[in-house]
């Protein structure tokens, strides 16, 4: 009996299609569905969180009252002034807010849940004025009146789940980060509405808006500081220069005074600063 | 974020030229010396021929593991998400396949063997409880090898 194998034709057992393009059609697919459903997961999660009740969101942030620090000169200087800028941004009555100070020399200050602030001494140490530091407290007020901590808290606990659910323990794990993109771009929004509810609190205190914009002449200078700053597209905070255009427009429109006296920060400002 | 990105990234790319290059080779390899083995013919069937009292029986076999790039096994994740062929493997699986009965012929031939009968492949995969770190496939070939007797070594 005589056997024999045939030559067999090649690649019959393998795809044609080019991997590449295999390839780029899946991740775009795969990139806009989890972009669009972390979209919705965000959407939906930070709408939810808005209904929570403040009272509710204040038992949550119990964790930020324990610690509260001794009262010093410096910290009833910026509660007081926290307390002025606040009776003007139209908060609910329940709405108290908190002024922590944090004496480490980090460039930064934000608003979390439960009306708390936190101030941190590298940025107090460049402010200029007290307009600029009015600015600043007011800046994160607007944060808590529109309840933005609450609603990126719920944002982030609903994509993160949504995106656990999604992708399991796959490998795709870095994948999830398009969904974070989708979260900023939220969080940007947020930082115009409170740049916004801020000056108008500044301008009802001071009767004027002249100093409060050097805020953004500090925060600049930190970017720039800074060599390895993320694209505008992975940063929070849209850009110094976006930001003062947008005020720039509403100072014009508002017609709000730019020439108003600069009110200096305490004398004894830096010296509370250096001995904290 | 954006250091695991570029990481990512750099990964994909080398893994998608040395994976390709790699696989070329690979391929350049298999179709030559499958040409020159061609001579020895390995068939599936288990019935023996009329004269097989001619011939001593001698178990051959060849054994080969292969991992996929970074660059395929990623692809792979994708098509896990949407379903469909898994067209990544298709390559890592074809080679496998012919560099393991290559294998199986190169000791039947070193056998002086002109036949081998009864042909399989058990295929595995070795990386179970590696969860997706390692993407490898062991194949093997084994068959029986017909050895004329005035052949035997």
């Amino acid at each position: 009996m005589k056997y024999e194998n045939p030559p067999i034709p090649e690649g019959i057992n393998t795809s044609k299609v080019h991997p590449l393009k295999t390839f780029l059609t899946l991740l775009v697919g795969l990139l806009v569905v989890l972009m669009l459903s972390a979209w919705v997961l965000g959407l939906s999660g930070g709408y939810l969180a808005s209904k929570i009740p403040y009272l509710q969101e204040k038992r949550l942030a119990q964790a930020y009252a324990e610690d509260a620090a001794p009262v010093t000169e410096l910290s009833a200087y910026l509660q007081s002034l926290a307390d002025k800028v606040s009776a003007r941004m139209q908060l609910a009555p329940e709405m108290i807010i908190t002024v922590h100070y944090v004496p480490e020399p980090i460039d930064n200050a934000f608003a979390t849940i439960g009306g708390n602030v936190f101030l941190y001494k590298g940025l107090l140490e460049r402010l200029p004025n007290e307009n600029a530091l009015a600015m600043l407290i007011a800046h994160e007020i607007g944060h808590v009146r529109y309840r933005d901590p609450i609603v990126s808290l719920g944002q982030g606990a609903a994509i993160s789940t949504g995106m656990m659910l999604l992708l399991g323990s796959t490998e795709t794990g870095i994948l999830g980060s398009a969904g974070l993109l989708t979260q900023m771009q939220f969080g940007r929004d947020m930082e115009s509405r409170s740049d916004e509810a801020g000056l108008d609190a500044v301008e009802q205190l001071y009767g004027h808006v002249n100093g409060a914009l050097a805020l953004y002449d500090v925060l600049d200078s930190i970017s720039s500081a800074n060599s390895l700053e993320p694209p505008p597209f992975f940063s929070t905070h849209p850009s110094s220069d976006a930001r003062l255009d947008d005020l720039s427009a509403l100072i014009a429109a508002r017609q709000w005074r730019v020439d108003g006296t600069i009110t200096q920060l305490p004398k004894q400002f830096s010296v509370w600063l250096s001995e904290s | 974020m954006s250091y695991q990105i570029l990481l990512f990234l750099l990964l994909l790319v080398v893994g998608y030229f040395v994976g390709s290059y790699l696989e070329r080779k690979h391929y350049r390899s298999i179709k030559l010396r499958e040409a020159e083995l061609n001579k020895l013919p390995a068939i599936a069937s288990k019935l023996l021929p009329p004269d097989a009292m001619l011939f001593e029986q001698r178990l051959v076999m060849g054994n080969v593991t292969i991992s996929v790039d970074y660059f395929k096994r990623f692809l792979a994740t994708l098509h896990n998400f949407f379903g469909g062929s898994l067209t990544s493997y298709e390559t890592l699986l074809d080679r496998a396949r012919r560099e393991a009965l290559i294998r199986m012929k190169v000791e039947a031939d070193e056998l002086n063997a002109s036949l081998v009968l009864n042909v399989k492949y058990e295929t595995a995969s070795i990386y179970k409880g590696g969860g997706s770190s390692v993407g490898s496939v062991e194949v093997l070939a084994y068959g029986t090898a017909l050895i004329p007797k005035s052949a035997v070594l």
